[in-house]
């Protein structure tokens, strides 16, 4: 099969699955997210190759996933929709030290999740330290400490 | 679902989300009747893709959906043979299936009248396997021709 068809099909493939499956499974945070990606490289790698094992193939395959890419972009910059409903756009998930329980549970977001990114970035011991938790674009969390009492000791 | 106004300099798109959520609880399903599909054999390999037809002497089963450069095999079975085994496979099968390997194989091949002929040395019951990889998609149509019977084939080859 030509490889620019393979590889369009292929890169829609997985947007659409990725998008399916939700923000949480890109930030690979979990062994089973780890494997899951290994697995899926894998696969994708023999679906675009197929016996193809040439350099023009290869040199082919990558032009094609580029252009995507820029193809995409320029869509997304001309269409912000486009872009917010192939990306997703932040959604907060903790509001004033409080969890907003279903909006976490909607997009898999635990409590210890944003906890840890709480610890990570900022070293912060509770919930009620954090102003705000968002669950960014690319699903990771980022977090906006409570002024006063991150200042605590 | 819970609506705030944060002070964020971020626009908390909610409705784009609840609706995002659902597209995406309809995803799942589509995803877990994919998963039913290619475990019954809707895209080859499984219950629903295997094919046989009967004829007067024998019977073929071959698969009737397979997948592009997958391997796949059709195999038939000769229950009474008189003499050789004589099986004719039309060229135009042929340009869009490739023919690996054959068990037993052929005493003789030959190309004649559009057909590629294979003759076997027959014994009272045979089976003769042909392994074979699809060159091409979509529909094909064939006639194996098995000691003067035609056995119809269909496949549809998934890219």
């Amino acid at each position: 099969m030509n490889p620019v068809v393979r590889g369009v099909a292929v890169y829609l493939f997985l947007l659409v699955v990725f998008r399916i499956m939700g923000k949480r499974s890109l930030s690979e945070s979990t062994t089973f997210d780890f494997v899951l990606l290994l697995i899926i490289s894998e696969v994708t790698q023999q679906a675009l190759v197929g016996q193809d094992y040439s350099l023009t193939g290869a040199f082919i395959l990558i032009t094609t996933l580029i252009s995507l890419d820029l193809i995409f972009s320029l869509i997304k910059e001309k269409f912000h929709l486009f872009g917010k409903i192939a990306e997703g756009v932040p959604l907060i998930v903790v509001d004033q030290g409080k969890p907003l329980t279903k909006r976490m549970r909607k997009c898999k977001v635990s409590e210890e999740d944003i906890l840890e990114a709480a610890r990570f970035h900022f070293g912060l011991e509770k919930m009620e330290q954090i102003r705000y938790a968002i669950l960014e674009k690319d699903g990771s969390i980022s977090i906006v400490p409570e002024k006063e009492k991150a200042s605590i000791k | 679902m819970e609506r705030i106004k944060p002070s964020l300099q971020l626009k908390d798109d909610i409705d784009l989300h609840i609706s995002g959520w659902i597209v995406q609880r309809i995803g799942w399903v589509l995803l877990l009747l994919l998963l039913i599909a290619a475990s019954l054999g809707v895209f080859g390999t499984g219950w629903l893709s295997a094919g046989h037809v009967a004829g007067k002497n024998g019977t073929v089963s071959f698969e009737r959906i397979a997948r592009f450069e997958t391997p796949m095999k059709l195999v038939v079975q000769i229950e009474k043979a008189d003499g050789d085994i004589e099986i004719r496979i039309p060229r135009s099968y042929l340009d869009c299936m490739e023919i690996d390997k054959i068990v037993p194989e052929p005493a003789t091949q030959k190309a004649a009248g559009g057909s590629a002929i294979y003759t076997f040395d027959a014994e009272a019951e045979s089976t003769i396997t042909f392994y074979l990889m699809p060159e091409s998609t979509g529909s094909i149509h064939t006639e194996l021709t098995i000691d003067n019977t035609n056995f119809p084939i269909a496949h549809f080859i998934f890219p």
